[in-house]
């Protein structure tokens, strides 16, 4: 009884072990360790060998400088390490690992070899750990570089191995590792961006990248051509800052951030500040809900940053956080800049909106409707704020109007400008034709086979006709199938799905959840699942977007989307697909009805997919610009 | 070329071969058909590069042979809206010209050797069916291919044809259609090593062009592609590529339970039980017992059904639910006086319905 509470110094070994929690969660953790060691030893070809997810098998190859063979017992210890000599260095890091942790924890789960040869001797050493004991070193005659064998990864701490996950997963996340590290060195500015990579999973090569490609070549390589051609160089420098990279065209948009990587000096992390200043520099280019892909390499002096926050490494702070997130956001915006004209004008900060494709929270002059109580005045001198270097915003009522469909408008337009004298914009005159059209007996005519302009109380109602539609038949839908558990339709022949192996890891972990939405999983390979049932509310339609959709929930909610969430997908593909579309031609009566069910969505101003569906334009706001109060 | 025309003749083979027009502007030319005179007969001819037609019009007096391209879409509302019951036809490479007695058309050409090259039927090795059976046979199975390209492989049916057999599968992955008919060899056709898949739209489109169901069709299967030769038309289509999944591992061993549904009565059952299903999510719950068969269908709003009929019935009792539309395509194909055996296994099975000794019929059972 006194013995066991007599405070004792615990044995190395457990230090070890209980370090070994914080840094050694999975086995991707132990791949993540043994490659930074290898590019820190300035490897020019790094080889990745798994077996079983690597629970059974992790073996890193590399040519880098190698250990010397009375180092090897040092290699193994804790707090050893060859890359840091004293506190002040800190400060100062530029290698990927410092800590000297991560040999020694592994070391104490894990049965591991060490293998080396420094380029100038002959002859190398090796060194083996069985979780307790390292060995006394032996020769080893081995071609120069460093060979690191981990096998049976917590075969001496029994609850750790419980919370292994599945072979399958533990591939999946060790991929989406390597992914990291692969495209960390991608990037122009480290001497090491020309590696040369071998991955092998079970005796099979997965994928083997040459060294000198770059991060577009390499993105080719690991997501495919389609998406390589979509991204766009990002380049900016301010006050010792550097960015570099790549973003996605706004055609390339995800459902979730899954796509974004960042580097800082060449390191992968995550952080909140830069994601946010990368969504914010897409603003107005993609839809709310949606999340561009990139690239993003920050460089900055080492005193800048205290990486040492986290054992993973995976998060830092900056000393300057204002800096970097202005840096990241110009950036982008730049870089979007230079796409075509067309997607320049759609939307243009603070100033009205062109094809009703404005954000959901778009503080622009017109106000949507029942939603803002405080209206801003319908203004065309566009709002405060940065503007000017970009041309008026091409409202939908211009040009194509006066035309084509009603001549008599291009007069009546004239007029209008030059009654109005020489502060009012061509916006202004754009939104003219709304009053001529007031003469005609009909209360809602549609423009552009796209939109339709209706007489309300309020003032002039501009209504998307498809995003309306879609909204109407989807609150149908949903209060249809609001009850009821979700059907499965069994298959006589089972369907293939794709899937990127860094989603993989998130289905086989929550196959039950799948199962329970309707999606029978048989099986599951590297990159594609085998599905024996699937909702049977997809009908006809190929259950891969579906999945993709709930694996980019599961991703950026960190769960399974509750029943309803996946209905809402279902439905917001199925309304979408049986709503009238934007160039289709209504009639009278067409655009009455679709008028009058607007009533029905009340409460929704927005489409399933978060654009809105219709703008009002205040009577007021008509009656001050036009002199009339 | 020169001719005079009857309008229903030249309208019934036109209708018949703009589903081969192509639907995409991809190649402008193929938007028109091409008409050949020579000989005393007319020929018109239609293509997507997919799937093409030439048949023979009817009723033409051809008084200077020739060659000439017609909009298709234009000839068709012409022929539609003519009431001349014969016309004069004047075309060239200029221009085509349509004149009646008291109306005149007249359309731009086009340079005839432009149009692709359909082929001719000079095959010498063939199978030979009936029209009967060959509609009958693509009516039991086309409706139960898959219609959208994810599932590509599965657009068709698959021919598996041996000496004196030939048998249609066709399938979109939650229900499957093999029909089995008697076909004539001749000169030793065969598909061996060859498992073709003919395009829904080619099969949908010889059927079409039968006249009567005594004349025989010819089929002859090249390596990437299929002629069918009827009475009056030939028609070219390209194969489906990709693998047809093997379907024969799908049908259950044996069935546990048996029945003998008469499908008329059957068939109105399942109409009726299916109002109350909804439109996103059909589905009608099957209940078998001896002697009884129930089915139920629960809206989400719309209410409730159950529709009871009487059968005999052998084996454990089985609750089962299907889609209905699957079980009602399979009913709309079967003679009204006749019956359908059906086996099951458990309700996580599919459900095998055999017709005769020549058609079975699979569908994967909701769960």
């Amino acid at each position: 009884m006194q013995a066991t509470s007599r405070i004792r110094q615990l044995p190395q070994n457990v230090v070890n072990q209980i370090a070994a929690g914080e840094i050694i969660e999975r086995t991707a953790s132990v791949v993540k360790e043994l490659v930074e060691n290898s590019i820190d030893a300035g490897a020019s070809r790094i080889e990745v060998e798994i077996q079983q997810g690597g629970q059974d098998l992790i073996r890193v190859t590399d040519n880098g400088h190698g250990i010397y063979p009375e180092d090897l017992p040092l290699a193994m210890a804790s707090h050893a390490t060859s890359k840091l000599h004293s506190a002040e260095d800190l400060a100062l890091v530029d290698t990927l690992g410092f800590r000297g942790e991560a040999l020694a924890s592994i070391g104490s789960v894990a049965k591991v070899v060490i293998q080396s040869c420094p380029h100038d001797l002959i002859q190398g050493g090796q060194i083996a750990s069985d979780g307790e004991r390292v060995s006394a070193p032996a020769p080893w005659n081995g071609s120069p570089g460093t060979r690191v064998e981990v096998r049976h990864l917590f075969f001496n701490s029994p609850v750790r191995r419980k919370f292994l996950k599945s072979p399958a997963a533990d591939t999946a996340q060790i991929s989406e590792i390597l992914y990291r590290l692969i495209l960390s060195r991608a990037h122009g500015t480290h001497a090491s961006s020309d590696l040369h990579w071998v991955y092998r999973n079970n005796e099979k090569v997965v994928f083997q990248i040459p060294g000198g490609t770059g991060l577009v070549e390499k993105a080719a390589l690991l997501f495919g051509k389609d998406f390589a051609d979509e991204l766009l160089p990002v380049e900016e420098t301010v006050s010792g800052y550097r960015l570099t990279g790549f973003i996605g065209s706004p055609n390339l948009d995800q459902g979730s951030s899954r796509s974004q990587y960042f580097f800082l000096n060449g390191r992968w992390f995550r952080d909140k500040s830069v994601a946010h200043a990368l969504q914010e520099g897409f603003k107005g280019h993609l839809m709310t809900g949606r999340f561009p892909v990139a690239f993003l390499f920050l460089d900055m002096a080492p005193e800048k940053v205290d990486v040492n926050v986290h054992p993973a490494k995976s998060e830092v702070r900056f000393r300057e956080a204002g800096m970097v997130h202005h840096l990241v956001h110009n950036a982008v915006k730049k870089s979007l800049a230079l796409l075509n004209p067309a997607s320049r004008y759609s939307f243009p900060d603070k100033s009205p909106p062109a094809e009703g494709q404005l954000p959901a929270s778009f503080p622009g002059p017109f106000s949507t409707p029942g939603t803002n109580q405080e209206r801003q005045p319908f203004s065309l001198q566009s709002g405060p704020g940065p503007q000017n270097e970009l041309p008026l915003p091409r409202l939908p009522f211009r040009q194509e109007s006066t035309s084509t469909a009603l001549p008599s408008w291009q007069s009546a337009i004239s007029n209008l400008g030059q009654s109005q004298g020489a502060e009012v914009g061509s916006a202004e005159s754009a939104i003219s034709p709304i009053q001529q059209s007031w003469d005609s007996p009909l209360k809602a005519i549609q423009f552009f086979d796209s939109y339709i302009l209706l007489e309300t109380a309020e003032g002039v109602l501009v209504i998307d006709q498809h995003a309306l539609h879609e909204r109407v038949l989807y609150e149908q839908l949903k209060s249809r199938l609001q009850e009821g558990k979700v059907q499965k339709q069994k298959l006589l022949i089972p369907e293939t799905i794709e899937l990127p192996a860094s989603v993989m890891s998130q289905v086989i972990e929550n196959l039950d959840s799948f199962a329970e939405l309707g999606f029978e999983i048989r099986g599951t390979g590297a990159k594609a699942l085998l599905l024996d049932g699937i909702p049977a509310i997809l009908g006809n339609k190929s259950p891969g977007d579906l999945f993709l959709a709930i694996v980019d929930h599961l991703y950026s909610k960190g769960a399974m989307p509750s029943r309803e969430t996946l209905l809402h997908q279902v439905m917001s593909l199925t309304a979408c697909h049986s709503a009238v579309r934007a160039g289709d031609k209504l009639t009278g009566t067409e655009m009455a009805m679709l008028a009058q069910m607007r009533h029905l969505s009340r409460s929704n101003y927005h489409c399933p997919h978060g654009r809105p569906t219709s703008l009002l334009i205040p009577k007021t706001d008509l009656e001050r610009q036009f002199g009339r109060t | 070329m020169k001719a005079i025309c009857n309008r229903e003749a030249l309208l019934s083979a036109c209708q018949v071969a703009s589903a081969a027009i192509s639907s995409k502007d991809v190649k402008p030319i193929l938007k028109n058909f091409k008409a050949v005179a020579a000989d005393g007969r007319c020929t018109l001819m239609a293509t997507d590069l997919e799937l093409g037609i030439r048949i023979d019009v009817a009723g033409m007096v051809i008084q200077e042979p020739g060659e000439a391209i017609l909009p298709a879409g234009k000839l068709i509302s012409i022929l539609r809206e003519m009431r001349d019951s014969e016309f004069h036809l004047e075309a060239d490479a200029d221009a085509s010209r349509i004149t009646g007695q008291a109306v005149e058309f007249e359309m731009p050409g086009e340079d005839p050797a432009h149009f692709p090259d359909l082929p001719l039927f000079s095959d010498e090795k063939y199978h030979e069916v009936t029209a009967g059976k060959m509609r009958e046979m693509i009516r039991r199975t086309v409706f139960a291919a898959a219609s959208e390209m994810a599932r590509y492989t599965m657009t068709g049916a698959l021919w598996e044809i041996e000496k004196e057999k030939m048998r249609l599968v066709a399938t979109d992955g939650r229900r499957l259609a093999c029909a089995d008919g008697v076909a004539n060899c001749h000169g030793g056709h065969s598909i061996k090593g060859q498992t073709p898949v003919v395009p829904s739209k080619a099969m949908t489109l010889l059927d079409r062009n039968f006249t009567d169901d005594q004349e025989t069709v010819r089929i002859s299967f090249r390596p990437n592609e299929v002629l069918f030769k009827t009475e009056r038309a030939v028609i070219y289509s390209r194969l489906v590529e990709g693998r047809f999944p093997d379907y024969k591992v799908v049908f259950p061993k044996k069935g546990l339970a048996k029945t003998t549904l008469p499908v008329e009565a059957f068939h109105t059952a399942v109409r009726q039980a299916a109002i109350m299903a909804d439109d996103e999510v059909k589905k009608v719950v099957f209940k078998f017992s001896s002697k009884k068969l129930v089915m139920q269908a629960q809206g989400s709003a719309s209410g409730r059904s159950k529709v009871e009929m009487d059968i005999s019935y052998q084996g454990p009792a089985v609750d089962i639910a299907f889609n209905p539309v699957f079980v009602a395509d399979l009913l709309k194909v079967l003679p009204d006086d006749s019956e359908v055996n059906l086996e099951l296994v458990d309700s996580n099975s599919p459900a095998l319905f055999k017709f005769a000794d020549d058609y079975q019929y699979l569908i994967m059972p909701l769960t």
